[in-house]
C-alpha cells in the first residue's frame, strides 16, 4: 500500500510539475508584456518547487536532509502566498496595479519573514511521526502564518470584489479562478484535512499537487480565454508535448534499466534512475527552444548576412496585405526584400507583350535610377518568358553566353520572373549581395516560394490601378456629359427665354397697328368720316370684327406664353364667387340681351349638379337673401377671364330664346361652378380636344355667323383654373342638347391662403419689372 | 370756360394722330410728346388737365417719367395722369399705378375710341370738380 501511494505520488508530482512548466511557459508566451502573466508565470514556477520540497521532506528514503527540504518548503510558500495575492490584485491589468512603495513595503516584508523562517527560529528541527519526518516549530511561525495567511485572505478578498464589480469576459476570468481556488480548497479540506482529523492517516497528502494543478489549470485557462487563445490549441500542444517528453523518459529510463542491467551487468538505484530520467525530461523539454535561442546568438557573431525566411515572409505577407496601390507596392516589396536578405538595390519590371512598360529600382532607402540597357533588357526578359517553367536565372549558374554577358554588364546577379497563371508579367532583378557573398540554395528556394506571391499581389495591384484608372475616366466622361447636359439645357432655357420674349415683343408691337387699325375702322363705322353706304358698313364691320378678335388672338398667345414658361402670377385672396359671377354678366348683359339669350345664376347649396339635365331648379341670385356664400381662395381678375371665356362661350354657340345659368355647388372643401347652356352642344368626340391649344371644334365657327374665337380660351380656362389646383370639365349629351361646363375652386380657408400666397409669392412686386423682363 | 388742355405721350405716329384728332374733335386743346425726354419736359412745365402716357416709348419710359417727376415736382400743378398702354392683361402694372401717382391703366388694344373719349370726359369732369 505504502509502495504503491509513494510511487502514484512520484507520478502525479512529475505530472503536476510538468503541466506546470508546459502551462507557465504557454502562458508566459501568450503575453510577454503582461504583468497578469508574468506574475501567473513566476506563480507557476513557484508551485512545482515548493511541490517537490514539499515530497522530498516527507520522504522516508532522505531522512539526512529532510529539515532541509522542510525549510525549504516553508520558505517557498511565502513567496507562493505573494504571487497568490499579486496575481488576484492585478488580473486581468497589463500592469501591476500597486504603487511602488506598497509593492516595497510588501517584498520586504515577505523577505524578511523568508529571512526568519530560514533560520531555526522557525523549524528547529524535525521528528519522526509514523515513519515521515515532521517538523518542530518555533515562534518563527507566528509571522509566517500571519503574513501568508494575510496574503491568501486579501487575495480571495480581492477576487470576490472584483467578482462583484466585474462584468463580461473578466467576471468570467475571475469565476474561474475562484472556481479553481473553490475546487483546490474543497479538495483539500474533504480529502486531506477531515481524514486527518478524523481518522489521522494522510494517505491523501500524495494527492496535493493535483490539487494545485486543477487550480494551475483554471487559472490559466482564466487569462488566456481573456486573449480569446484557442483553448485546444493549448491542450493539444501540451499533450503533444507531455507525450513526447514522457516517451523520451521512458525510452531513456527503460534503456538504462536495460542496459545497464544486461550490457554492463550492474543494477542502477532506483534514484539514480529517477534523477535521470527527470534530466532527461529537462533536457527534451528544452532541446527546442534553447537550439533556437542558440542559433539566434551564433548567426548574430558568426554569420551576420543570414536572414530569417520566415521573418521575410512575414514581413512581405504583411506589406502585401497592405495596400493596392502599385508604387506603394512595389516600393515596399523591394525595400523589405534588399533590406532583409541585403542586397544594395534591387528592380521589378513589368511588361505587357514582352515589353516594359513599368519599372522601379529601389535601394534601402529611397526610389533610385538603375540604368539598364533597354536592348539588353528585353533579349534578358525574352529568354526568361521562353523558359519561364525555368524560373530564376541565377548568375552563376548560366550557361548562356549573351545572356552571362548581358547579366554582367547591367549588374544583375539574380533575374526571377513574376508569374501568374502562366503568363509572365515582369521580372524582378537583383545585383549581387552586399556582402559579395553568392545567392544560396536557400535563397533561391525563398525566391521560388516569393515569386508566384508577388506575381499575384502586383497583378491584384495592376488591375486595381487599371479600374481606378477606369473609374477617373469614367468620371471625367461623366463630368463631360454632365456639362454638355446643362449647356444644352441652359441653351434651350436661353432659347425658351428668346421665345418669350419674342412673343411678349412681338405681341407687344403688333397691337399696336392693330389698335390703329381697329380704332380708325371705329371711327369710319361711327360715321366720323362721313354717312357710309350699306356695302360699305358691312365690309368696315367684317373688318372690324376681325381686328378685334385678332387682338384677343394676340393677348391670347401672349397668356399662354407666359402661362407656359410659368411666368404668370396668381394673387390669391378671398373671392365670393357669386359676387364675381354677377360682375361678369353685368358686363356681358348688353350683348346677351341683343342676342335674346337669358343668362342668370341659380343656386344650389349642397346638391351635385345633376349633369345632363335641364332640371336646374334655382331661385333668381339677385332675390337670394340666404347667408351662404360661395368663398373661395382665388385671383378674381384670372377667375373672370375664365367666365368671361365659359359665359362668351356659351353666347356663341346659344341660338336667340336660349339660357345660359351658372350655379354652384360644395363639395368637400371645393366649391363647384357650373356653367349650363341650352346651344348646340359638342360631340362627344371633340370633348378630349376642347381644352387643348387650337382645340376649338373644327367648323364650329365656319357655321356660325355670330362666333369668333380664337381657339385659346378654354386652353386659358384651363390652365388657370389648373394654376389654382382646380379641375374644369365639360359634358354634353350630344349635338343641340347643350353644354355644361363645370370648374371647382378650393374654398376658402385662411390656413391655405397662407400657403398659396408663400406659394405664388410674387417675385415682380413692381410693374416696372416687367418691362426689364422682356415683355 | 377755358379749354381743358390734354397732354398725349405716343411713340406712335398714326396713334398719337388718332388720340390728338378724336380729343380735339371733342374740343380739348391737344398737346403731344413723342418719348419720354419730351414728356418730362412737358410735364415738368405742368399745368395739364389730362396726362395719356404710354409706357414703352423711347428713351425714358413712362415708369421712370413718373418717378423723375415724384422727386422733381412740376412749376404748376398737373391733372390726373393715365397709363395709356398696349401692355395686355397685367396685373402688376395696377398694383405700381399707386406707387407712380397715376390714376388709371387704359388698354389701347381693348378700348374703342368712344370708350376712350367717354374715359377722359369723366375723369375730366372728376378732376375738375376736385
Amino acid at each position: 500500500m505504502e509502495g504503491f501511494f509513494s510511487s502514484i505520488s512520484f507520478v502525479l508530482i512529475l505530472c503536476v510539475i510538468l503541466t506546470d512548466l508546459v502551462i507557465a511557459i504557454f502562458v508566459y508566451k501568450n503575453n510577454p508584456h503582461s504583468s497578469t502573466n508574468k506574475l501567473f508565470t513566476l506563480l507557476s514556477l513557484v508551485i512545482p518547487l515548493w511541490l517537490s520540497f514539499n515530497y522530498l521532506s516527507v520522504q522516508p528514503t532522505y531522512l539526512s536532509t529532510s529539515l532541509f527540504w522542510i525549510r525549504l518548503s516553508f520558505l517557498f510558500a511565502m513567496p507562493l502566498s505573494l504571487l497568490f495575492f499579486l496575481l488576484a490584485h492585478t488580473l486581468p491589468s497589463d500592469k501591476i496595479l500597486l504603487g511602488e512603495k506598497t509593492m516595497i513595503a510588501i517584498v520586504g516584508a515577505t523577505s524578511a519573514v523568508m529571512a526568519i523562517v530560514a533560520s531555526p527560529l522557525t523549524i528547529s528541527g524535525i521528528e519522526i511521526v509514523n515513519n515521515t519526518p515532521q517538523p518542530v516549530t518555533g515562534l518563527g511561525m507566528v509571522p509566517f502564518s500571519i503574513l501568508s495567511t494575510l496574503y491568501s485572505a486579501f487575495a480571495i478578498f480581492v477576487l470576490l470584489k472584483k467578482l462583484r464589480r466585474s462584468s463580461g469576459t473578466e467576471r468570467e476570468q475571475i469565476r474561474w479562478i475562484i472556481s479553481g481556488i473553490f475546487i483546490m480548497l474543497s479538495l483539500i479540506i474533504g480529502t486531506i484535512l477531515v481524514p486527518l482529523l478524523l481518522f489521522k492517516t494522510n494517505v491523501f497528502v500524495s494527492f496535493l499537487p493535483l490539487y494545485t494543478a486543477i487550480f494551475i489549470v483554471m487559472t490559466a485557462y482564466a487569462i488566456i480565454k481573456h486573449k480569446f487563445l484557442d483553448i485546444r490549441a493549448l491542450v493539444t500542444r501540451s499533450v503533444a508535448y507531455t507525450i513526447l517528453i514522457v516517451i523520451i523518459g521512458f525510452f531513456y529510463a527503460g534503456s538504462i534499466i536495460v542496459i545497464g542491467q544486461y550490457v554492463f551487468g550492474f543494477h542502477q538505484p532506483r534514484s539514480s534512475i529517477v534523477i535521470m530520467t527527470i534530466f532527461a525530461f529537462v533536457i527534451a523539454y528544452f532541446y527546442q527552444p534553447l537550439l533556437r535561442e542558440i542559433e539566434k546568438v551564433t548567426d548574430r557573431f558568426f554569420y551576420k548576412n543570414r536572414y530569417d525566411s520566415n521573418v521575410l515572409l512575414a514581413k512581405l505577407s504583411r506589406v502585401m496585405a497592405s495596400t493596392l496601390e502599385l508604387d506603394e507596392l512595389v516600393n515596399l516589396i523591394l525595400r523589405v526584400m534588399i533590406s532583409e536578405i541585403k542586397i544594395p538595390h534591387g528592380s521589378l519590371l513589368l511588361m505587357k507583350s514582352s515589353h516594359v512598360f513599368w519599372s522601379r529600382s529601389m535601394s534601402h532607402r529611397d526610389e533610385i535610377a538603375v540604368e539598364f540597357n533597354h536592348k539588353d533588357i528585353t533579349f534578358l526578359i525574352n529568354h526568361v518568358i521562353n523558359k519561364s517553367g525555368e524560373g530564376i536565372l541565377l548568375y552563376e549558374e548560366i550557361l548562356h553566353e549573351r545572356i552571362k554577358q548581358i547579366m554582367r554588364s547591367n549588374n544583375i546577379s539574380v533575374v526571377f520572373p513574376l508569374v501568374v497563371n502562366k503568363n509572365p508579367i515582369g521580372v524582378m532583378l537583383f545585383p549581387s549581395k552586399s556582402s559579395g557573398d553568392i545567392y544560396s540554395i536557400d535563397d533561391i528556394h525563398l525566391f521560388k516560394i516569393l515569386a508566384p506571391e508577388i506575381a499575384v499581389a502586383v497583378k491584384n495591384s495592376l488591375q486595381y490601378d487599371e479600374i481606378k484608372r477606369f473609374s477617373i475616366k469614367l468620371e471625367q466622361r461623366i463630368k463631360e456629359a454632365t456639362k454638355n447636359l446643362q449647356d444644352a439645357n441652359r441653351k434651350l432655357q436661353e432659347l425658351d427665354q428668346m421665345k418669350d420674349d419674342f412673343v411678349s415683343v412681338a405681341s407687344h408691337e403688333l397691337r399696336t397697328p392693330m389698335t390703329a387699325i381697329k380704332s380708325y375702322l371705329w371711327m369710319a363705322l361711327e360715321g366720323k368720316g362721313g354717312a357710309l353706304k350699306d356695302k360699305q358698313r358691312y365690309y368696315l364691320d367684317r373688318a372690324y370684327n376681325s381686328t378685334d378678335r385678332l387682338i384677343k388672338l394676340v393677348n391670347d398667345m401672349l397668356n399662354i406664353s407666359r402661362i407656359e414658361s410659368g411666368r404668370i402670377t396668381v394673387e390669391m385672396k378671398k373671392v365670393d364667387l357669386a359676387k364675381l359671377v354677377q360682375e361678369v354678366i353685368d358686363e356681358v348683359k348688353p350683348r346677351a340681351e341683343e342676342l335674346g339669350i337669358s343668362i342668370r345664376i341659380t343656386r344650389r347649396s349642397n346638391k351635385m349638379p345633376n349633369q345632363g339635365s335641364s332640371d336646374l331648379i334655382g331661385v333668381r341670385h339677385d332675390r337670394l337673401k340666404d347667408n351662404i356664400m360661395f368663398s373661395v381662395l382665388a385671383d378674381p381678375d384670372k377667375i373672370k377671364e375664365v367666365l368671361f371665356n365659359l359665359i362668351g362661350n356659351s353666347l356663341k354657340f346659344t341660338e336667340r330664346d336660349g339660357e345660359i345659368r351658372i350655379d354652384f355647388a360644395k363639395e368637400k372643401d371645393k366649391i363647384i361652378t357650373n356653367v349650363k347652356d341650352t346651344g348646340k352642344g359638342i360631340d362627344a368626340k371633340d370633348i378630349p380636344t376642347l381644352f387643348t391649344k387650337f382645340g376649338m371644334v373644327e367648323g364650329s365657327y365656319a357655321t356660325n355667323k355670330k362666333a369668333s374665337g380664337t381657339g385659346l380660351g378654354l386652353y386659358i380656362s384651363k390652365s388657370i383654373i389648373e394654376l389654382h389646383n382646380g379641375s374644369i370639365n365639360v359634358h354634353s349629351d350630344g349635338i343641340g342638347k347643350g353644354a355644361l361646363f363645370t370648374f371647382s375652386l378650393p374654398m376658402y380657408a385662411k390656413s391655405l391662403e397662407k400657403k398659396l400666397t408663400k406659394k405664388f409669392k410674387n417675385k415682380r412686386e413692381e410693374g416696372k419689372d416687367i418691362i426689364h423682363s422682356g415683355i | 370756360m377755358k379749354s381743358k388742355q390734354i397732354l398725349v405721350v405716343e411713340d406712335d405716329a398714326t396713334l398719337r394722330d388718332l388720340y390728338a384728332e378724336l380729343l380735339r374733335n371733342e374740343g380739348y386743346v391737344v398737346d403731344t410728346a413723342i418719348d419720354g425726354g419730351e414728356a418730362l419736359k412737358k410735364m415738368r412745365f405742368g399745368g395739364w388737365d389730362l396726362i395719356l402716357l404710354d409706357i414703352m416709348i423711347p428713351g425714358i419710359d413712362g415708369f421712370d417719367v413718373m418717378n423723375v417727376l415724384k422727386d422733381t415736382p412740376p412749376s404748376q400743378p398737373n391733372g390726373p395722369v393715365v397709363y395709356l398702354t398696349n401692355l395686355g392683361g397685367e396685373d402688376n402694372i395696377e398694383k405700381g399705378l399707386e406707387k407712380h401717382g397715376v390714376k388709371a391703366y387704359w388698354v389701347k388694344s381693348e378700348l374703342t375710341p368712344g370708350q376712350i373719349i367717354q374715359r377722359v370726359k369723366g375723369l375730366i369732369a372728376e378732376y375738375g370738380k376736385l
